[in-house]
């Protein structure tokens, strides 16, 4: 099937899935390869041979014939172009694109496209070109701006009527000299530089072509993009003419060209005045590459041509008709999707842009659409059989007769098309949207776009108001004005007339304009989010058709509920309108905001989700101060002052990590304690893991509850054991409240047992003061233990006191450093625990004189009573 | 943020690194600490202990976590554990004695009486609450560096911290009436 390439495009054209790009590829290249057109036809079901050649070869014979018809016609034609094109607005950047050669292929397709059907950017384009190329061009400007000029409009006005052949055909008299211009451009032996749109490497082309080089489909490829692109195209030539090349490349379509004519006349006739067998648009397109071939040869064709042409036309015509399905075929794809739905407003005006210039287009778009059988199919037959009249003239000869019939041919669509545009509405862009808004299916994008147009557009504005039937202000206002201003202007229109045509609106299906019917429906079923609500409120405000619709469904008088409206729409207003909270809380539950507000706190809140959020704000009162408060703290606490150590730390703790290591790992809590503290001599025994190394993976910090549970069990344990020991040896519990303070002070005490390297504290003479009497022990920094009594702490001056542990001199072991192990205070003497100097002890400790018992309360010294009972039985601390 | 190489170092047992690693470290360590316990002796008590511990384990330091969560995770630990024994311990009298040490650094914060009743709120706040909160808006973790810290699912950081601004906001609502 055809070229390997063009077969999936084919087959994807048949269902119609190729988009315009493709499209005008397969059409490029079908043009140029035979069996790809024949395939193509086959398939479409159209004649076996439909190529342009017909056209084009009646073209110019009829320019050297009959110019003076033919410009009255394109005169014509071009008032009937001059309308707005609404293609235009995409059309004009791409002009600016591609004088800038910014331009990418498909757009320039596109563009090519377009400006075949539109004169308005053909003009435009045609002016840039001369401006941007006036400078730039040397020794020829003119020769190669002739043809891009004029080869153009013969193109693509062929296959719009079959009158604009002829009017083509006064540029291509032109096209004439610029062909035998061009050997004299030969003249210049200097080969120019092959500078097209840089899509496609000329030079190579050029130099393969000369070589015989080049393959069968990349010629194929490269003359379907000339056959797009008047840059390349024209760079092409000229390079080709420079180099002596014309006959090769004009080679294959002038060979084509005569054959193709003799006959083809004949069969195409009828598929041109059938339908628009000019469909394909690329097919019209082969006039600019055929335009070279020598006038001489085609100029014997001409004569031939008009003989048999004039016959068979009329009489194949209902033979063989075979309409294409969607106008010229160019946007084929942008119809289908149109009748889906799926255009978007670009597109749609671009579809919008090229009916209005492109009569097959036109005609199979209103077929598609349904429109009244009066308006289009009239016109549509109109030019088709207009169509063939005016070829037929310039063939039978007799231009001056039937002339007049080709102005009657070209004028009869002329007043047909203001009549369609008429049954258009205004530009025509808006059309169907118009229409469908009377019906009330506009969506709010939809209507919101339209009234945007409506605001812009006089033409659209004065349809609407006269299918609408209201006046100017009243619906662009709404959306154009501020919501303001709108809603007191709308407040006066509210009569009860208007009540009544908006409750008939209702009933009939379409509430207040259209818009929000469904939206209220859902309200009052209470089905509405928070978002819907805001906006059928919001809309409510301005639009009084639609308030009055609401307050008839409603039940409610409009200027209660608009009071409600305007609360509901306005934030600031909300706070004075708490008397109505159904509409505040009911819309969503305030209970499911709080986790909003802190997700929005948090920065998790997606675009919907804020906006529910800020729409629920704005209603609830409640809620937008709960959220002001939650921000508030959030921002106080990111605003927390950044506090500073008073003194380096790390300086402070440095002689325990430098210094000795083992000292600070084996009591790293006391190396931290700088306050005085009191140390009281514990029975508790270590928790065994505290030094113990973590694993890995594991928290190794974290203090357990286990070890707690742990000492718990392991000091009633010791407790049960201490009991027992007092009881075997009640002797030992006597020397403690001993009468004289001396006795009591242990002859070789060991207060501090843990640390390789404490000293042990060496008992002192008692002086009577408190300080010297009692034992005192102070940590250091370097938590290496206790000092000698009377060594106070180095970060203060206050005396650490440390009650010593009930040294009992041991019965059993008789050893002088060590104390008894039977008692229980000294046998295991535990840790130390640090007790905070605070004034109570103090002040006991300075009114406890030597040897007396110092009475703390056990919570004053951080002690549960069971420490107690461990340390004496009796009150804690005993002054030494 | 900690060089990696320095930490590398201070596991090898190079005391340079040691002393660079706990001098950056020192102020957030001390930071926390002052938030956690609310006073300034605690958290100098807190920082030193921590600091020291930072010092102790950081042979089981794995890169799998940043230095700082490690590190703000030894702190949280620290401090929580002298509240709870803090509790256990002398309450009033303790903290009477601590306030008379007050220095420049809570005259500062104090001067701000905005930053003095958000303080106080968060020390009204469960432990667990509040270092939540600390870490996150002042250390400025993320959820997943609390959690991590703190060794807790991060719903349940999340949920933590959802309580806290709620206490939080409940606290200084009752502030602004003069409640508390």
């Amino acid at each position: 099937m055809g070229c390997k390439g063009m077969t999936d495009f084919i087959q994807r054209d048949l269902q119609g899935k190729l988009n315009m790009d493709e499209k005008e590829l397969l059409m490029g290249h079908i043009d140029f390869c035979e069996e790809c057109d024949l395939v193509y036809r086959q398939l479409r079901g159209l004649p076996a041979k439909g190529k342009l050649v017909a056209p084009e070869v009646v073209k110019e014979p009829e320019a050297v014939k009959a110019p003076e018809p033919v410009k009255e016609v394109s005169e014509a034609v071009k008032a009937v172009n001059a309308e707005p094109s609404y293609g235009c607005g995409v059309i004009k950047d791409y002009l600016i694109r591609e004088m800038q050669n910014t331009i990418t292929e498909s757009d320039r397709g596109i563009m090519l496209g377009h400006i075949k059907f539109c004169p308005e950017c053909r003009d435009a384009y045609d002016q840039l070109k001369a401006l941007s190329s006036q400078p730039v061009t040397e020794a020829a400007p003119v020769v190669e701006e002739a043809p891009v000029a004029e080869a153009a409009p013969v193109v693509e006005e062929a296959p719009i009527a079959e009158a604009t052949p002829v009017v083509e055909v006064a540029p291509v008299v032109e096209e004439a000299p610029v062909a035998e211009a061009a050997p004299a451009v030969e003249e210049a032996v200097a080969i120019p530089p092959i500078k097209g749109c840089g899509a496609i490497d000329l030079k190579d082309f050029l130099n393969r072509e000369m070589n015989n080089s080049l393959s069968e489909k990349a010629k194929m490829l490269m003359r379907s993009h000339l056959m797009y692109c008047f840059e390349c195209r024209e760079a092409y030539e000229q390079a080709k003419a420079t180099v002596g090349l014309k006959t090769v490349s004009a080679a294959p379509v002038v060979e084509e060209a005569p054959v193709a004519e003799a006959a083809q006349v004949v069969e195409e006739a009828p598929v041109a005045e059938a339908a628009p067998v000019v469909e394909e648009a690329p097919v019209a397109e082969a006039a600019p590459v055929v335009e070279e071939a020598p006038v001489a040869e085609v100029a014997p064709v001409v004569e031939e041509a008009p003989v048999a042409e004039a016959a068979p036309v009329v009489e194949a015509a209902p033979a063989a008709i075979a309409v294409p399905p969607y106008g010229c075929g160019l946007l084929e794809d942008f119809m289908k999707r149109d009748l889906k739905g799926e255009l978007n407003i670009d597109e749609k005006e671009l579809l919008v842009g090229h009916t209005q210039f492109c009569k097959l287009c036109k005609y199979a778009y209103a077929e598609l659409k349904g429109v009244p059988v009066e308006t289009t199919p009239v016109p549509k037959v109109a030019p088709v059989v207009a169509a063939p009249a005016p070829k037929a003239e310039p063939i039978v000869k007799e231009p001056a007769v039937e002339a007049p019939v080709v102005k009657t041919a070209e004028e009869q669509p002329l007043p047909k098309r203001s009549e369609k545009q008429s049954d258009k509405l205004g530009c025509g862009v808006l059309t169907d949207m118009m229409k469908r808004d009377l019906q009330g299916q506009l969506n709010l994008d939809e209507k919101e776009l339209m009234m945007g147009h409506l605001d812009l557009c006089k033409e659209c504005l004065d349809a609407y108001i006269q299918l609408t039937g209201k006046t100017i202000e009243k619906k662009p206002e709404p959306i154009v004005a501020a919501p303001v201003e709108a809603a007191p202007v709308k407040e006066a229109p509210a009569k009860p007339a208007k009540q009544a045509k908006a409750a008939k609106a209702a009933k009939a299906g379409a509430v207040g304009c259209g818009v929000l019917g469904n939206l209220m429906d859902r309200d009052l079923k209470s089905d509405l989010n928070m978002d819907e609500k805001e906006l059928l409120m919001g809309h409510l405000d301005l639009c009084a058709q639609c308030m009055e619709a609401y307050c008839a469904m409603k039940g409610v008088s409009v200027e209660s509920q608009k009071a409600t409206t305007t609360v509901v729409a306005a934030a600031a207003e909300v706070a004075a309108t708490k008397e109505e909270p159904s509409l505040e809380s009911s819309v969503v539950g305030c209970g499911s905001l709080t986790d909003l507000i802190q997700r929005d706190l948090d920065g998790e809140l997606n675009l919907d989700e804020k906006e529910l959020l800020s729409g629920h704000l704005t209603l609830c009162r409640e809620c937008r101060d709960d959220y002001n408060r939650i921000i508030d703290v959030t921002n106080q606490l990111k605003d927390l002052p950044d506090v500073k150590p008073p003194v380096p730390i790390v300086a402070a703790v440095l002689p325990t990590i430098l210094g000795d290591e083992t000292a600070a790992t084996s009591d790293q809590k006391s190396v931290a304690e700088e306050r005085p503290v009191l140390r009281v001599v514990d029975t508790k025994p270590e928790a065994p893991k505290e030094t113990e190394a973590p694993k890995q993976g594991e928290d190794p910090f974290r203090m357990p509850k286990k070890g707690m549970l742990w000492v718990a069990v392991a000091l009633i344990a010791m407790a049960g054991i201490i009991y027992g020991a007092l009881k075997m040896v009640p002797s030992n519990n006597v020397a403690a409240p001993s009468p004289t303070p001396t006795t009591s002070v242990p002859k070789d005490p060991t207060p501090t047992p843990a640390p390789a390297t404490q000293e042990p504290v060496v008992e002192e003479p008692a002086t009577g003061t408190v300080n010297e009497n009692t034992t005192v022990q102070g940590t250091n920094n370097n938590g290496t233990g206790t000092s000698k009594s009377g060594v106070t702490n180095p970060g203060t001056s206050k005396p650490v006191v440390t009650k010593p542990a009930p040294s009992k001199p041991a019965p059993a072991k008789p050893a002088p450093t060590k104390p008894a192990p039977t008692n229980p205070g000294t046998s295991n003497p535990g840790k130390d625990i640090n007790i905070p100097l605070v004034p109570e002890v103090l002040d006991l400790l300075v009114t406890t004189g030597p040897g007396n018992s110092l009475k703390v309360a056990p919570k004053v010294l951080g002690l549960s009573p069971l420490q107690v009972s461990v340390f004496s039985g009796d009150p804690l601390v005993k002054v030494q | 943020m900690v060089d990696v190489n320095v930490i590398r170092s201070a596991q090898k047992g190079d005391k340079d690194s040691i002393v660079r690693l706990l001098e950056s470290i020192e102020n957030s360590v001390y930071k926390t600490a002052y938030y956690i316990l609310g006073n300034e002796q605690d958290a100098l008590d807190a920082s030193q202990e921590s600091l020291i511990r930072v010092y102790t384990k950081i042979g089981t330091y794995q890169e799998k976590a940043k230095f700082s969560t490690w590190v703000q995770r030894i702190v949280t630990n620290v401090c929580i554990d002298k509240m709870r024994k803090k509790k256990e311990t002398i309450s009033i009298e303790q903290n009477e004695v601590l306030l008379q040490d007050k220095q420049n650094v809570e005259t500062e914060v104090e001067k701000a009486g905005e930053a003095l009743e958000i303080r106080e709120a968060i020390g009204k706040l469960p432990a667990q609450h509040r270092s939540v909160v600390i870490l996150r808006y002042l250390n400025d973790l993320s959820y997943n560096e609390i959690a991590e810290a703190m060794d807790l699912p991060l719903n349940t950081v999340k949920s933590y911290l959802f309580r806290a601004r709620h206490q939080l906001q409940g606290l200084l609502k009752e502030y602004q009436r003069g409640g508390v």
